[in-house]
């Protein structure tokens, strides 16, 4: 695990976030692949794992609930992290008891997301 | 989300303290709470006792378990430098509280560059208009020079609507997830006002603009209004709308014809006279 790239899968259905995110975590090390449709993400996690996934929770079809719920009862060792530009406090008590690692309301700076990502890479890297 | 809140001693930020609070249960945001003082060798008593009180306030709103940030407990002040002092209380998300030596507005916007906030809150009397301390421009000049959005919170009272005004300027994506946050938080309607020019050919832009946000509000749910204003009616629809929405203005780019209208004299004005709140969105 120590060598192995951290995989992350991006899913916000604003393209603008992907292309913020994307190269500024691969310039970081990591594999990163970007959706903004929550269909095409699933059909992505259910062929492969990610060890982190970042997702945004109000978006057209599948919603990130739905979604995060997928991923973390088909793998439950991958650490979700929502973003979500309409945050309630609903939604947070929420996703923390999917087991979500943690809750970024929009908007952040890249700087902020990125230290959130370190954390949970260290807490994968720590319990493999 | 990180917010940088200015507090002083005075009863307008203690008013404030409850908006702060559902703002970080509803986004789990960091937060510092700042507060500045004319000078000194150590944080004067009077602040540090008012900003760990306000501090425990907005614990108060979060049952234990709930909480995203660090027990209250005993900490001390960190030198971080002259006539600046830092308290850091890290849970899953981080509260700080932190004084300085100086001018308030200048101190207010140094902090929200450095820490790179993404909001800043602030309260104001309204004896006189929106006056801090008894100074009239300290939330004008924040408003003014701040490197992110900035909300005066002049009337503490949920809002039953959020009135946007854009123009043909790019709205940056940060303003636009800032007015979400806010009509998620006070469950409010939106009105979204576009300003074309009394001439030339910028309508179809702004037009374009608009059927595009509506698009985008209806794809999430939100129920959005548009509205479409020639720049002479514009000053005074939003002094009328001031009086019981929170007005959002977009102040961002060089080319914004809402910065252009909205001169610091007009933003004072609507200062004067809103009994809201005003978000300034960058």
């Amino acid at each position: 695990m120590e060598n192995k790239q951290t995989s992350i899968l991006i899913l916000d259905d604003e393209p603008i976030v992907s292309k913020r995110l994307k190269p500024s975590l691969e310039k970081k090390g990591y594999e990163v692949e970007a959706f903004t449709t929550s269909a095409a993400a699933l059909a992505r996690v259910r062929e492969r794992q990610f060890d982190i996934v970042v997702t945004d929770l109000k978006m057209e079809g599948v919603d990130g609930m739905q979604f995060l719920t997928e991923v973390k009862e088909k793998y439950p060792d991958t650490e979700v992290i929502v973003i979500t530009g309409f945050a309630t406090m609903a939604t947070a008590k929420e996703s923390f008891n999917k087991g979500v690692f943690d809750f970024l309301a929009k908007p952040f700076k890249l700087g902020e997301i990125a230290e959130v990502i370190a954390k949970a890479e260290k807490k994968i890297k720590g319990t493999k | 989300m990180k917010i940088l809140v200015a507090l002083d001693t005075k009863d307008y930020s203690r008013k404030i303290l409850k908006n702060v609070a559902r703002l970080a249960e509803n986004t789990l945001a960091d937060i510092i709470f700042l507060g500045v003082q004319e000078g000194g060798t150590k944080p004067a008593k009077s602040m540090e006792k008012a900003l760990l009180k306000y501090q425990q306030d907005v614990y108060s709103h979060f049952s234990p378990d709930e909480s995203p940030y660090a027990d209250f407990s005993s900490q001390k002040w960190q030198e971080k430098g002259p006539g600046d002092w830092i308290m850091t209380f890290k849970g899953m998300k981080e509260f700080r509280l932190r004084i300085r030596t100086g001018s308030v507005a200048k101190q207010t916007i140094a902090v929200a560059a450095e820490v790179e906030s993404d909001l800043i809150v602030i309260g104001c009397g309204s004896k006189f208009g929106c006056e801090w301390d008894g100074e009239m421009n300290v939330p004008l000049r924040i408003a003014k020079d701040a490197p992110c959005s900035v909300l005066i919170v002049k009337h503490v009272q949920k809002a039953g609507e959020i009135v946007s005004i854009l123009d043909q300027s790019v709205v940056s994506q940060d303003s636009l997830e800032m007015v979400n946050q806010l009509v998620t938080l006070h469950d409010a309607g939106l009105k979204i006002v576009g300003v074309k020019e009394k001439k030339g050919g910028k309508k179809d832009k702004i037009e374009k603009r608009m059927v595009d946000l509506l698009k985008y509000y209806n794809d999430r749910g939100i129920s959005a209004w548009i509205k479409l204003l020639d720049s002479k009616d514009v000053k005074d629809y939003v002094t009328h709308s001031s009086r019981e929405a929170i007005v959002a203005l977009w102040m961002g780019g060089k080319e914004s014809l809402v910065k252009k209208l909205f001169s610091r004299s007009m933003v004072d004005k609507l200062l004067e006279t809103t009994r809201s709140s005003l978000l300034i969105l960058r």
